[in-house]
């Protein structure tokens, strides 16, 4: 891969709430590494698992996902100094000389390179603590399974993969060709019907998903000796349900004009919600969020003065160069929502029962937005969300690296400029990985796709 | 005999085409060889493997990414320019990220009516197969035979037939004498005195996919019987095992560079078709169960497994290894194939340590170029075995 260094800069936020993310962050890695001394059981886990089990059998879980992130934000030794490269550039290098395919996601290739150097602190934030067990999943992309696979051969942990039905769409296979029936899915949203996002999962998938969940807890059990504990989980899993009571109400707001929290914002607050969703301080970050946002709304604050276009975000983000989301505002345009991260309605609390509640969510949060598994259902969130949200452009995330990302993006570009008269333009890199960014390319596609949009009429105004 | 193979293999369109005609029955092709092929065959149906071509791509591009399997995007594209329009139905399950997608892109670029009673389609045109990642552990094998069951039902509402155990058991027999001729085929690539090339096998093997399989059993008969009166190949070559995905009539070739380089693959790890995982299906259980269990029994790459400290893709090679004396591994595996590329460097690490077997790593671009460009490195390589 070529060697340069690109131009890149954090974005500026809007939200006030979204400053207090970094030191969230910064206070999650801390405690991670006073937790393993204590001897509190660390497993490296995934962004997609929902976190509840962890805390309710007091387990310290944190994510090379994550870790990517940082590193394909910081220089070693938290240099600010431009000519010395990310280190998600170093440990990529690392992973692709033991022979990783550059192709392979940033993530991976940074926690992997991080690991090849035999010192795991030598990383931002002086890296994940070393883990006592990995657990991750095979839904969203087959990367994190063999992904975490090789890091607990190389950890010597013992692991546990939550297998996940990949729904092909979301509609229940119980009865013969309904599913077709629904193809293709953005037909019903042509005529201005709302699609459904999830149904109710068929039996066997549920009975599976659950066995998986009982699995992993009768893993953690028995690597730690901690015991589960049905009322613990239920107060996990009521300030999990609370929390995106929250979180919804959240992307409600946003949809107002001017958009009071844009991409910006959002992908900053993404973690949070992603990461330590079951605790009170996560709780607690949103609620004062949503009054923030709330309160731009009551007082028509928008993140910039005089809106001229709404756009609409698809894909997960370039960490090493987020001041792109802020790139339209010299146009008048901004960025006002990302479906990426931004959950759907929970299913109602079940205490009696709360693995087979858990088993639900798991199964509609796989059919549902977060990470569309089938091409339709993509294309389908994004013209809902584009109504949704009047937005007149969407900028795709052509994320080379990561297959469940990038296999939609032709489909949504296609279907909503032929269908809704929507364009559309695409970003091409890695997500960590600056040496896949061209920026000439990147800003002059983003300055003819900004004139186009400011000829048209908005299509959902 | 051999050419009869070799003719299936290579002008497959057109020999399925006359089959169907002349036996007026129907064709479903497949995407992957952990489709349950036989409850296809089991409703009467011939079930085909799908493969791409080296004819250019015209039409993909429109619906597919490029950063694609380079494999399952000339399938996709043969799929969009017509190609495929004989098949009756078309089955993917979820084997990786792109084959799970793959329902979706097949309905766009070849779409087809069929009839709906209340809007419903009693038997898609394309069916999904949820087939789990992990192949073990609490609960799997029930998840998998419920699936099986909804598929058999389309199946049979395709058919108008019900497919009972007999008719189950009556594949299942004609299945295990494949998979039972297959194996004594293989033995004799594990002779020291070779008689038969790897590209040979590859057609012999590979055939059994595109034909019926009673048809393919009645000639690894007589084959068999040729093969033991055989002279061995003057020329033997380096024994190598490939390990790889998106091997087809097409990047085949890649047997014929080996040979040509001085190699000779006398063993696979190449998923393509599930005889190559020598399994058979135990006929003493009810028949959905016996097909469940032996679907799962392939240890492709995109397999996990329950284990807390897995390695199971470095032992399923090892069985693969046993009694072949490999002397190096080539890996040819296609471009953007995650599953495939994250397990190589630990099976890198685990054949120099445990057999002291070198490798080589080569980038399938499913393209001419592609294989032209592994002449050279494959010469290196061999050369630098044979010291
Ligand atoms: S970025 Fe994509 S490939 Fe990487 S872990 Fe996430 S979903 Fe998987």
């Amino acid at each position: 891969m070529e060697d340069k260094r690109v131009k890149t800069a954090p974005s500026k936020k809007s939200v006030n709430t979204a400053r207090e993310v970094w030191p969230y962050v910064k206070e999650d890695y801390a405690s991670a590494h006073r937790a393993k001394a204590e001897g509190k059981p660390v497993v490296w886990s995934c962004a997609i698992i929902p976190k509840e089990v962890f805390w309710a059998l007091d387990v310290y879980p944190v994510f090379p996902e994550h870790f990517g992130v940082i590193s394909g934000m910081m220089r070693r030794g938290g240099t600010k100094d431009e000519s010395v490269e990310k280190e998600a550039v170093r440990f990529s290098r690392l992973a692709e000389a033991a022979g990783f395919a550059s192709y392979l996601c940033g993530y991976a290739r940074a926690s992997i390179g991080n690991t090849l150097t035999g010192n795991l602190a030598d990383a931002p934030l002086g890296g994940l603590p070393k883990p006592d067990m990995i657990i991750t999943t095979s839904f969203v992309c087959d990367l994190r399974g063999k992904w975490l696979r090789y890091l607990a051969q190389k950890h010597n942990v013992p692991f546990y993969i939550l297998d996940i039905p990949e729904r092909g769409c979301d509609l229940p296979l119980t009865m013969p060709g309904l599913r077709s029936a629904f193809l293709p899915f953005y037909e019903k949203i042509k005529r201005g019907e709302r699609d459904i996002f999830f149904s109710l999962p068929a039996d066997h998938e549920l009975d599976y998903t659950q066995t998986q969940w009982e699995e992993c807890i009768r893993f953690i059990e028995d690597v730690t000796g901690h015991k589960y504990n049905q009322d613990r989980f239920n107060e996990v899993m009521d300030i999990s349900y609370r929390t995106n009571e929250i979180r919804l109400e959240i992307l409600e707001l946003r949809k107002a004009v001017p958009a009071p929290m844009g991409v910006a914002d959002g992908l900053a607050c993404m973690y949070p919600g992603t990461y330590t969703m079951g605790t009170k301080r996560c709780y607690e970050f949103y609620v004062r969020l949503r009054d923030e946002v709330k309160e731009r709304v009551e007082n028509g604050i928008g993140t910039i003065p005089n809106e001229r276009f709404r756009l609409l975000w698809y894909g997960l983000a370039p960490w090493f160069n987020m001041s792109l989301f802020n790139y339209f505002e010299k146009f008048g345009g901004v960025f006002v929502y990302e479906p990426i991260y931004n959950l759907v309605p929970f299913p109602p609390r079940m205490p009696e029962n709360p693995v087979r509640e858990l088993a639900i969510r798991t199964l509609q949060q796989s059919g549902g937005m977060i990470a569309p598994t089938t091409i339709g259902q993509a294309v389908s969130t994004l013209v809902n969300a584009a109504r949704e949200y009047k937005c007149s452009g969407i900028v795709t995330f052509y994320l080379i690296t990561c297959r469940p990302v990038v296999y939609p993006t032709v489909e949504i570009a296609r279907v909503l400029e032929e269908d809704f008269g929507i364009p559309a333009v695409p970003i091409e890199c890695d997500l960590i990985d600056e040496r896949t960014y061209s920026e000439a390319q990147t800003l002059a596609r983003f300055d003819a796709f900004a004139e186009r949009l400011l000829k048209m009429e908005p299509v959902f105004a | 005999m051999i050419q009869e193979f070799h003719d299936w293999v290579h002008n497959r369109h057109d020999r399925i085409e006359e089959w169907k005609k002349e036996n007026k029955r129907k064709v479903f092709g497949y995407l992957c060889c952990v489709a349950p092929e036989e409850l296809i065959h089991a409703a009467g149906i011939l079930p085909v493997k799908l493969t791409g071509s080296d004819e250019p791509i015209s039409v993909v591009d429109r619906h597919v990414v490029h950063y694609a399997c380079p494999y399952v995007r000339s399938i996709l594209d043969l799929a969009g320019r017509g190609v495929y329009d004989y098949l009756d139905g078309v089955v993917t399950c979820n084997t990786c990220d792109i084959m799970s997608r793959c329902e979706y892109y097949w309905r766009v670029l070849s779409p087809r009516e069929k009839s709906t009673i209340l809007g419903v389609e009693m038997s898609p045109y394309v069916l999904y197969i949820k087939h789990p990642e992990k192949i073990s552990g609490k609960g799997v094998r029930e998840f998998l035979k419920q699936e099986y069951r909804i598929f058999k039902q389309h199946l049979e509402r395709e058919q108008k037939i019900i497919i009972d155990d007999d008719r189950l058991s009556r594949t299942v027999d004609i299945y295990n004498e494949h998979y039972y001729l297959m194996e004594e085929f293989r033995a004799y690539r594990k002779e020291e005195d070779l008689k038969v090339s790897g590209l040979e096998a590859f057609e012999v093997e590979f055939s059994s996919l595109l034909m019926p399989k009673e048809e393919h059993n009645r000639l690894m008969e007589s084959y068999l019987g040729e093969l033991s009166e055989r002279e061995p190949l003057p020329d033997r070559g380096l024994r190598l095992l490939l390990s790889g995905g998106g091997i087809d009539q097409f990047t085949s070739q890649i047997y014929r560079i080996i040979e040509e380089c001085g190699g000779q693959v006398v063993a696979e790890d190449i998923g393509v078709s599930t005889s190559y995982f020598c399994r058979k299906i135990d006929n003493t259980k009810d028949p959905l169960d016996a097909i469940v269990e032996h679907r799962l029994g392939v240890h492709c790459p995109h397999t996990m497994t329950e284990d807390r400290f897995p390695n199971e893709r470095f032992e399923y090679i090892k069985k693969v290894l046993d009694g072949n004396r490999i002397q190096g591994v080539i890996f040819f595996v296609p471009l953007y194939c995650e599953c495939r590329n994250l397990e190589y460097p630990k099976l890198k690490e685990d054949l120099r340590e445990e057999f002291d077997v070198p490798t080589l790593y080569l980038d399938n671009d499913y393209s001419h170029g592609g294989l032209e460009e592994a002449h050279s490195r494959i010469e290196a390589f061999i050369e630098m075995i044979s010291g």
